[in-house]
């Protein structure tokens, strides 16, 4: 993938190559957004950590595997196969008030995490993937097992739905 | 049920739910999440570790006594590892066929190598 910082894929293929500091500094800087795909998935700050967690560590240990590109591209692909793998095993409940920064969220975050709640499970996780990780349709039909036209569609209206949510909020 | 306003705003882009989400992550602290994930890294290294190398060994050790079986069909090329194959041999009254130990010797080999190649990769 282009666009990285060559510091980034420096550290990427150290990693890859086993370097555990290297892969500490990457886990550092973008745990954050794997945490964040993680609740939006699983809309539960425990479940997203949970997963976000497993991901990385499978990360680790699957890191022959890699085959170039971002790693937290690389990363959230296999979030979301842990999301996957976790919601068989167990649907989790809806914790809107488990959502991250929920106390003290400001009306416009609220009214988005509720409208976020609120789509269809592949539109949340194409948009989470697309629009919040920064995948390309392609990557997330390749994480999701989904045709790429699927995707785009997946994402074009749960846009459309957080937008309304957002505009909603704006003209209040 | 309420009318829509008569003007609606310009309706938001793609670039208001990233400030959203970056806003979402910007907030997500690091509160010991990352030094949990690399000792938990770590741990998995010295356990990985201890099984390829044990596995190593346990290969090493049956290639070995494999070796020791079959010094007789090989060329005499120390005489203590001659003498010990005969103790060896005269403890087993010759009651392994040493092509068999040579299979079994390979198929040991390979399985501990997949082995230590699976736990390695997983």
């Amino acid at each position: 993938m282009s666009g990285l910082l060559p510091d980034e894929q420096e550290l990427t293929r150290a990693a890859m190559a086993g370097d555990q500091k290297a892969f500490g500094l990457l886990v550092a800087r973008h745990q954050a957004s794997i945490r964040a795909l993680g609740r939006r998935l699983s809309r539960s700050v425990s479940d997203g950590d949970d997963i976000a967690q497993a991901a990385l560590l499978n990360a680790w240990r699957r890191r022959s595997t890699w085959r170039g590109g971002s790693f937290r591209g690389w990363v959230c692909m296999i979030a979301y196969r842990e999301f996957l793998a976790g919601r068989k095993a167990a649907r989790s409940e809806t914790e809107l008030e488990d959502h991250p920064g929920a106390s003290g969220e400001s009306g416009e975050r609220l009214d988005l995490m509720r409208a976020i709640s609120a789509l269809d499970e592949s539109e949340r996780a194409a948009i989470a993937l697309c629009i919040g990780a920064g995948l390309s349709h392609a990557d997330a039909a390749l994480a999701m097992q989904a045709p790429l036209g699927s995707v785009k569609s997946w994402v074009l209206r749960g846009r459309a739905k957080l937008q309304k949510a957002l505009a909603a909020y704006e003209r209040a | 049920m309420s009318e829509p306003p008569p003007e609606l705003p310009d309706e938001p882009g793609a670039d208001a739910l990233e400030r959203f989400f970056a806003a979402e992550e910007a907030a997500i602290a690091d509160d010991g999440f990352s030094k949990r994930i690399v000792e938990k890294a770590r741990d998995e290294i010295s356990w990985r570790r201890r099984i390829v190398y044990g596995a190593g060994m346990a290969g090493f050790g049956v290639a070995l006594a494999s070796i020791i079986d079959m010094a007789p069909h090989l060329p005499k090329l120390t005489g203590w590892v001659d003498g010990l194959s005969t103790e060896l041999r005269q403890a087993e009254q010759g009651a392994l066929d040493p092509l068999l130990l040579i299979a079994a010797a390979v198929v040991a080999g390979v399985s501990f190598m997949l082995f230590a190649i699976l736990s390695q990769e997983r």
